[in-house]
């Protein structure tokens, strides 16, 4: 469960890139993060996560405060950013085996979780390398199987499907379904706008910092499609 | 020419990061690098003027600026040759995709590099003139002066950029690129050193003809020497002719030759290992001891972090294996004594131990991957000692040997040992949170080569000479050797490391919270 009530986030005095942002999302919830480019969404991520420090507002996740119990908070979440710059000089298996030990998942969860996800994002056979040797899909996939790995309650993904290939972006929809069906809370931005309205039950829509809509996406594009949608709120600043 | 204005500006303010400039912060960093640069200025001053003074006695005051000169390339070379990384920047890509020649990436690198060392040229050079103009009263020889702080740091430059080119190049065509890499770096400062101690033993200093003894000597150092002195002395234009013109000759055909090797060498390679993983349980580790290992890890991987933070630590072990094979007592020009050394041996680790820090560029080198230690469950004071942890088992490790070494070069006794081996622990311990906190105070993430967080940064600066200056103070206040010295020494060193543990848990978590990159 994610609660953001009232939450600002200003870099330097009054130059606010995300202002009073309101979302409620239950258990079992995926949704999608839209808005143009500079709208504010990956830092309202990164601050979800713990990444960056905010003054205003609260981000609750399943009840416990990120600012006050970030440790507990961050026990609980799996992150990947836009960019995945990993640490070049490790194998991919080092990473996996870091990221594990991190989050004390225990042995044969780990190998088993391990071996499912690197099957299913076709990285079996690139894990002795160096992660230096990748490319920006394969950082990626090492990223989904290191998150993944540790069953998170809550997901959150900047911009997943870039750079991913078919296949693997067919399965990490799959898996994100099935994590919300168990439970999960998955939030993800993204820019493709028939993604998010086939996966997602969610939506929240940020221009310029500010919320223009927070809800359920049935209720928003009803008998249109989200991009049609999208079109008409950009021309139409008010919210909804 | 005006695509390399064009590389050279953007280098010069991404490397200075100009737009940060503007913030408080930035401007305080700033005027403290500063205010560091004009004390060390200060203190070769007051050593040039005593060097000036003594050889002015013997009426051979220029002997002083060929020492200095010969001294100051000599220290801009060896700088250089672990500071530079010509083939490894980031943006090696995105520079050959552009509609750019190679000569002019290639130079507007090398600029880059050479402005750096004219920096260390006028650091060293300007107070050396100042003490001389001031002793001598002369300043027929100005102009020449100025000009030649330009060109001191061109042929250093050129040198240390192509032998570490080279030893890319050639370490580019095996399998395992960084650990030849490694190993090729480590067989030149063995190299170095032992030129270093076979030309001090052969050192002939006939008291008679003192001026061309040490004339002989500098110009079998470094042959500019003479070129230099004759160029700034005796105002001889042929001497001026071939000083400039060796330099910038020898820069074009750097040029030249980098810019064929360039391209093959800069695009992204690593080793591809296609042995498919065998799944195996592994013991449960802490977060901690995980973090330690990625820390040794990532020192172990990379060349440049290896040789240019622990340069201390392999002159701790070099030297002592030297001294097996070269007689102290027999090598002159050095005013050291095997029975000073013995008697020394703890102050000695000091020195180079303070000389030795990872820590001072392991939260920069983080750079983009910030986030990784942020976004993981990881308490802040695992975060910092892990990156503490992992210089203090690299320091003990490599002093343990060397005190091994110094055993059988010099059968030491039971007493400086022990006395020795107390003082690796508080001085590993010390440096290494002293580089943390510096780090953790002046980061630098906006890096495209790693060299410019490992030995280009503020804090890297600032802990290398912070240490410099400490071990000189040690050093030179003890020459008498005192018998409580070393003990107070000892409990310094853990007064500071405990005052610098209290300020990473108290301020620590705040500062590293409110990081960015």
């Amino acid at each position: 469960m994610i609660s953001i009530k009232n939450f600002s986030k200003a870099y330097t005095k009054n130059n606010y890139v995300v202002k009073n942002l309101n979302v409620e999302l239950a258990e079992g919830d995926i949704c999608a993060f839209v808005g143009h480019n500079g709208a504010g969404k990956t830092t309202t991520l990164k601050c979800i996560v713990g990444i960056l420090e905010f003054k205003e507002g609260e981000i609750l996740l399943n009840n416990k405060s990120i600012k006050k119990e970030p440790i507990a908070c961050k026990n609980e979440i799996a992150y990947i950013p836009d960019n995945p710059n990993l640490y070049e000089h490790l194998r991919g298996i080092d990473y996996i085996n870091f990221i594990a030990s991190v989050y004390k998942i225990p042995q044969n969860k780990k190998i088993a979780l391990a071996q499912k996800y690197s099957e299913m994002f076709e990285m079996t056979n690139f894990l002795n390398q160096e992660i230096g040797s990748y490319s920006h899909g394969m950082k990626q996939k090492i990223s989904l199987i290191a998150a993944l790995m540790h069953e998170p309650k809550i997901l959150i993904l900047d911009e997943p499907f870039v750079g991913l290939d078919p296949v693997s972006t067919h399965n990490l929809k799959q898996e994100m379904h099935n994590l919300a069906t168990n439970g999960a809370t998955i939030i993800f931005s993204t820019h493709i706008l028939d993604v998010a309205e086939k996966l997602c039950n969610k939506i929240v829509i940020l221009k310029e910092g500010k919320l223009i809509y927070s809800g359920e996406m049935n209720s928003l594009i009803q008998n249109k499609s989200l991009e049609e949608i999208y079109m008409e709120i950009d021309n139409n600043v008010e919210s909804i | 020419m005006s695509n390399l204005f064009s590389l050279i500006k953007i280098n010069f303010s991404n490397y200075f990061n100009i737009s940060s400039v503007k913030s408080f912060t930035s401007l305080v960093k700033v005027i403290l690098f500063i205010s560091l640069y004009f004390i060390i200025g200060i203190f070769i001053y007051f050593f040039a003027r005593y060097m000036v003074t003594g050889f002015n006695a013997l009426h051979i005051a220029y002997l002083a600026l060929s020492e200095f000169f010969g001294i100051g390339s000599m220290f801009i070379l060896a700088i250089s040759v672990f500071k530079v990384d010509i083939f490894n920047e980031q943006d090696s890509d995105f520079l050959l995709s552009l509609p750019i020649s190679k000569k002019t990436i290639v130079a507007s690198k090398l600029i880059n590099i050479y402005f750096f060392n004219l920096l260390l040229s006028i650091l060293i050079m300007v107070p050396v003139y100042i003490a001389y103009l001031d002793i001598i009263n002369y300043s027929g020889m100005l102009t020449k002066m100025i000009l030649s702080l330009f060109i001191i740091p061109i042929i250093p430059t050129t040198i240390a950029v192509f032998i570490n080119s080279i030893i890319t190049i050639i370490s580019s065509r095996f399998k395992y690129k960084k650990l030849i890499q490694t190993i090729l770096m480590l067989a030149l400062i063995t190299f170095s050193m032992y030129f270093a101690f076979n030309l001090n033993s052969n050192l002939e200093l006939n008291i008679f003809d003192i001026e061309n003894s040490f004339n002989n000597f500098f110009n079998n150092v470094y042959p500019l020497t003479k070129y230099f002195t004759n160029m700034i002395i005796n105002n001889d234009l042929n001497s001026t002719i071939i000083f400039v013109g060796l330099s910038l000759v020898s820069i074009i055909i750097l040029i030249l030759f980098l810019s064929i090797f360039y391209n093959k060498i800069a695009t992204k390679y690593a080793s591809l290992n296609t042995k498919i993983i065998k799944w195996k349980k592994q013991k449960n580790k802490s977060p901690l001891s995980c973090l330690i290992k990625k820390e040794l890890k990532r020192i172990v991987y990379s060349p440049n972090y290896l040789l240019n933070s622990c340069l201390g630590l392999i002159l701790l072990i070099i030297i002592p294996i030297l001294l097996i094979f070269f007689d102290l007592d027999n090598i002159q020009n050095i005013p050291i004594t095997k029975a000073m050394v013995i008697k020394n041996l703890p102050l000695i680790f000091i020195f180079f131990l303070l000389l030795s820090c990872t820590s001072s560029s392991s939260l920069s080198l983080e750079g983009k991957n910030l986030y990784i230690l942020k976004m993981l469950p990881l308490k802040f004071k695992d975060i910092w000692l892990s990156k503490v942890l992992s210089n203090i088992i690299l320091n003990i490790g490599a002093s343990i040997i060397a005190l091994i070494i110094f055993n059988i070069a010099f059968n030491l006794d039971t007493k400086i040992n022990i006395l020795s081996f107390v003082t690796i622990l508080t001085t590993s311990i010390f440096i290494s949170l002293f580089g943390l906190v510096v780090n953790l105070l002046f980061t630098n993430f906006t890096w495209k080569s790693e060299i410019k967080a490992i030995k280009q940064s503020a804090a890297a600066f600032i802990t290398t000479f912070a240490g410099l200056l400490l071990g000189l103070f040690l050093i030179f206040n003890d020459y008498t050797s005192k018998i409580n010295y070393i003990y107070i020494v000892n409990l310094g060193l853990v007064a500071l490391s405990i005052i610098l543990i209290i300020f990473l848990n108290s301020f620590g978590q705040k500062i590293f919270e409110n990081l960015d990159t």
